[in-house]
């Protein structure tokens, strides 16, 4: 009897370390490829800063697209909506310098349009999805059309502020003489921690998994899943504004190609980290860990002296042996 | 709420709309200062420019550009004595996969390692800022030199500085960072043709053809719309034409690197029009043989007049067939040689000329077929 239980205990241990395993499989990933950068790849030590501060840049706009994902939902547009961000802050911020010439009023009114511009189109986004019902996938790369059309129209290429020393503080201060310790990095974090907190502790935030995974079960909960949605979506939106502030901030510019960049980067980063397509899984972290194994990987592949050819072709590696290895997974837990 | 949420969105609008005013009127300031200097070099060939430029257009031009002062020189192609032995010189290229910027590339490569050099190349796919973090990565490990073949100007000045403060020196192919741009300074040099210039020569070129006096239609072909050279390209093109008011522009499309998406938009201006008596221009050979193919096609072919560069094969072989009025030819390997001349020359004095210029062939059908073997690619 006693050695039953004990088996029993055994099989349950098994199967909680092969789900822990499968759900945080991106920890693994991203351990064997520090372990491998640090030791096999030489130039990577020296580089790896870039890596870190890249996430930060982009890491925003991942942090938005995976909120809606885990409600099940999806959008393609938030590279542009970030990028539109950007350029309009650069906009707003050379008409206040010329006007009062002052940078401190051009940073926060700037700041402060290009936050409310991301809360804008994000809602935008959200009522195609939930209160027009358009499927998020058309609506998106709709939107995403027309976003590139206005980052184009401002920056044909780049689009830079008139002055830039102040703009650029938040994006390329070293902190504590650390290179990639910078106000953006630590922005990126906090953030991070507050949505993790916020999806852990409050209903609200239980309540966005919850819509992904089952939004009838979730409608019978009391929860008005529509609303989740959109919320996502504006919050999804507010990030991107702050983005494309920070991307402005590190780069110097609002430059066009950054939205190209980010057009499927953040779906491969949610993907990579662990959030499900299909909704109900994942979390901040599962987020952060997802942008950092894709920025190393892509740092490796420069440090190596790779192109960007085989950085696509090792992420998109990467991405089907993740999708199968959850699909596998998921069957046979359904059978 | 809703009245709050439109009153955001006025207000928003109503500053980038205002912001975008000013910005857009000092580039036409800006933009009709240029025209006025195109006007002293833009003849019917380049090299018959030059001499033939007036007084008056000379003297606008010295005071609006400061390229050209002394420091602008032709390229020094003979890289036969130059040993750049030990030298690690990082290569950062915005797109690899356009004929032409490949070409640029592979030839750099070839002459570099030839000279004894250690070439590292990272490519970043029209990223203008993948660019700027290649350029970075390339600093940290440590390249005795660094080139960067298109991307941005704007976006390049940061990353400039970054170089110029870790004492490496970086030039610029086929890139001119204008002294308008921040970053100019920290440049070693820029070398390659005046794309600006080139296609403004291009337009006086159609004007000197076409004459003034008969209206035209001009469909222009455009490449990737948001990368540096082919900015320059159709604003050159533009700026000049927009002095000669029997010339309408403004059909423009973005073919960006497809032959077969050029062919299809010339089909759709045929199909809403375009037809003898109108002009066609490319701003790259490879997609303006899909203008040719469409009009070859529609019977069009000496009908509407077409006009391009890159000076690419079977581009020359339309110009000896009719098909196409002109190309010129702006070859690849003069700016990889240059390239490498110009490193070899700062290593070895410190110093060499800011700007180098490559020597840019006008190929019509009277002389397209003594350059059709020359062609590279």
């Amino acid at each position: 009897m006693e050695e039953k239980v004990t088996t029993a205990k055994s099989a349950d241990r098994n199967k909680w370390l092969a789900r822990q395993l499968r759900d945080n499989n991106s920890v693994l990933i991203l351990l064997v490829l520090l372990i491998v950068a640090f030791t096999a790849v030489s130039g990577f030590k020296t580089s790896f800063y870039q890596a870190m501060l890249t996430t930060a840049e982009y890491g925003l706009v991942c942090l938005g697209l995976g909120l809606i994902m885990m409600t099940g939902n999806i959008d393609l547009s938030l590279g542009y909506l970030a990028t539109s961000c950007g350029v309009t802050f650069v906009t707003v911020f050379n008409a206040m310098y010329a006007v009062t010439g002052s940078v401190a009023s051009g940073l926060v009114v700037g700041l402060i349009v290009a936050l409310l511009l991301g809360l804008v189109l994000g809602a935008f986004n959200g009522f195609l999805v939930t209160k027009i019902g358009i499927s998020p996938l058309i609506a998106t790369i709709a939107t995403n059309y027309a976003f590139d059309g206005y980052v184009l129209q401002f920056a044909s290429s780049s689009y830079k502020p008139t002055e830039t020393a102040l703009v650029k503080v938040v994006g390329n201060s070293k902190l504590l003489g650390i290179k990639w310790l910078t106000p953006m990095t630590i922005i990126f974090v906090v953030l991070i921690v507050i949505a993790a907190l916020w999806m852990y502790m409050t209903r609200f935030g239980n309540s966005v998994k919850l819509v992904g995974d089952n939004p009838e079960a979730a409608s019978f909960a009391g929860i008005n899943d529509k609303r989740v949605v959109f919320v996502t979506y504006v919050i999804a939106g507010f990030l991107c504004g702050l983005a494309g502030f920070l991307m402005v901030s590190y780069t110097g510019a609002a430059i066009y190609s950054q939205g190209v960049a980010l057009a499927t980067l953040p779906v491969a980063c949610c993907v990579l980290g662990g959030v499900k397509m299909s909704g109900g899984k994942g979390t901040a972290v599962h987020i952060l860990l997802g942008v950092l194994i894709m920025r190393i990987i892509s740092q490796i592949m420069n440090s190596l002296y790779l192109n960007t050819s085989y950085v696509n072709l090792v992420t998109g590696l990467l991405l089907i042996a993740i999708l199968l290895v959850d699909r596998f997974t998921t069957v046979k837990r359904a059978d | 709420m809703k009245k709050f949420l439109a009153m955001l969105m006025a207000v928003a609008m109503m500053l980038s709309l205002a912001a975008c005013g000013g910005s857009s009127s000092s580039t036409e300031s800006s933009s009709t200062e240029e025209s006025t200097a195109v006007e002293s070099t833009a003849t019917e060939e380049s090299e018959a420019a030059e001499s033939e430029a007036s007084e008056e257009s000379e003297a606008a031009e010295s005071e609006e550009s400061e390229s050209s002062d002394s420091d602008e020189v032709m390229v020094n192609l003979d890289y036969s004595s130059v040993d750049l032995t030990g030298y690690t010189i990082g290569y950062v290229t915005i797109n690899s996969s356009a004929p032409w910027g490949g070409r640029v590339g592979t030839e750099f490569e070839a002459y570099a390692e030839s000279c004894g050099a250690t070439v590292n190349v990272l490519d970043a796919n029209t990223d203008a800022d993948l660019v700027t973090q290649y350029c970075q990565q390339m600093i940290d490990n440590g390249v005795d030199a660094l080139v960067v073949f298109g991307g941005d100007p704007s976006a390049m000045s940061e990353i400039a500085a970054v170089a110029y403060e870790a004492g490496i020196p970086l030039f610029l192919c086929a890139l001119d960072a204008d002294s308008e741009t921040a970053g100019y300074e920290y440049v070693t040099a820029m070398i390659g043709p005046d794309q600006y210039q080139m296609c403004a020569g291009i337009a006086a070129y159609v004007v000197e053809e076409n004459g003034t006096d008969t209206d035209y239609d001009v469909y222009e072909i455009n490449g990737v719309p948001f990368l540096q050279d082919y900015i320059d390209r159709t604003s050159g093109f533009e700026t000049y034409m927009a002095d000669y008011a029997n010339y309408t522009l403004g059909n423009v499309v973005d073919a960006y690197s497809s032959r077969t998406d050029a062919k299809a938009f010339v089909e759709n201006w045929i199909t809403a029009g375009l037809g003898a008596g109108d002009i066609i221009m490319g701003y790259d050979d490879d997609l303006t043989m899909g203008a040719v193919q469409a009009l070859e096609e529609a019977g069009l072919t000496g009908e509407v007049k077409v006009y391009s560069l890159t000076g690419q094969a079977d581009a020359i072989q339309a110009v000896i067939n009719g098909q196409m009025q002109l190309t010129v030819m702006n070859r690849a390997d003069s700016i990889a040689a240059g390239t490498v001349t110009a490193i070899a020359e700062y290593f070895e004095t410190g110093t060499t000329a800011r700007f180098q210029r490559c020597e840019l062939t006008f190929i019509t059908a009277e002389n397209a077929a003594e350059y059709l073997d020359q062609a590279e690619f």
